[in-house]
């Protein structure tokens, strides 16, 4: 009985910790995702769902929202390609602007989790 | 022009053809001496204006959280209302109750608040980066 209730509040803390630490986080795995190659919408979708292993999710109209918002202040272009059937794609693509910003980003708040006094925490 | 948004530009669609038919109706009543319809065509057609703008600002925040205090809006009404109206009188459309005095008036007035709206407008930008709000930017 103990046991389930510390299960319980574990569960709940672990998901109100998540909820706001996955605030802002959708940035960083479109930047991710747009830095690898570019990609289109659908493909953006996927690898943010499969490489955070599930932990983030995203639907199509919000990726469009905010990929809106990226090109509005010039941090992210695209381009039209062929898709396979139907319409052109629109493949989306990080600017001089954009990749500058991640990698400034990067070095200041991501770097720091490599170190190894905070790696041998970590493990 | 990035600013003019795909809802923007419906709005402004909506607007003009609302004006446009708020000047008929209002020289065609004006002309038929139908005065106690005056008032009512005009609050329909402001309330018409406040519910396409209520409606097509919402759909523009979803398409691109422009931050700019409903100024684009206010702006796009503006023009094509006192455009339409100019017009109206230069093609001689109006009945022999219309004044252009009138139209001077309200643009006048409206070109104040239109300009202190304006004041408001730029004193957002230190709020924001490219017009969105830097809160809004990042998700």
């Amino acid at each position: 009985m103990m046991i389930k209730s510390v299960d319980t509040d574990l569960d709940e803390l672990l998901k109100a910790w998540e909820d706001t630490y996955k605030k802002g986080q959708l940035t960083l795995w479109i930047f991710l995702a747009l830095k690898e190659e570019p990609k289109y919408v659908d493909e953006i979708k996927t690898f943010v769902v499969e490489k955070s292993q599930g932990s983030m999710s995203c639907e199509e109209q919000s990726l469009y929202r905010v990929l809106r918002k990226f090109e509005h202040v010039e941090i992210v272009g695209h381009e039209l390609r062929k898709g396979n059937k139907g319409p052109d794609r629109k493949y989306y693509f990080l600017t001089e602007l954009g990749i500058e910003l991640f990698s400034r980003f990067v070095r200041r708040n991501i770097n720091l989790f490599f170190h190894e006094d905070i790696k041998t925490i970590l493990a | 022009m990035k600013t003019l948004t795909p809802p923007l530009i419906k709005f402004g669609i909506v607007a003009i053809l609302c004006t446009m038919g708020f000047r008929v109706a209002l020289s065609s009543l004006l002309t038929n001496a139908q005065f106690n319809f005056i008032i009512p065509i005009a609050v329909l057609f402001a309330l018409v204006m406040f519910l396409a703008g209520r409606f097509f600002g919402k759909k523009d925040n979803e398409y691109l959280p422009i931050y700019d205090v409903g100024f684009r809006f206010h702006l796009i009404t503006f023009l094509q209302y006192q455009l339409i109206s100019y017009a109206w009188f230069w093609f001689g459309f109006p009945s022999t109750h219309e004044k252009i005095g009138t139209l001077n008036i309200t643009l006048f007035i409206w070109g104040i608040c239109l300009l202190v709206h304006a004041y408001y407008y730029l004193q957002t930008k230190k709020h924001t980066i490219k017009r969105i709000s830097k809160d809004e930017l990042f998700d």
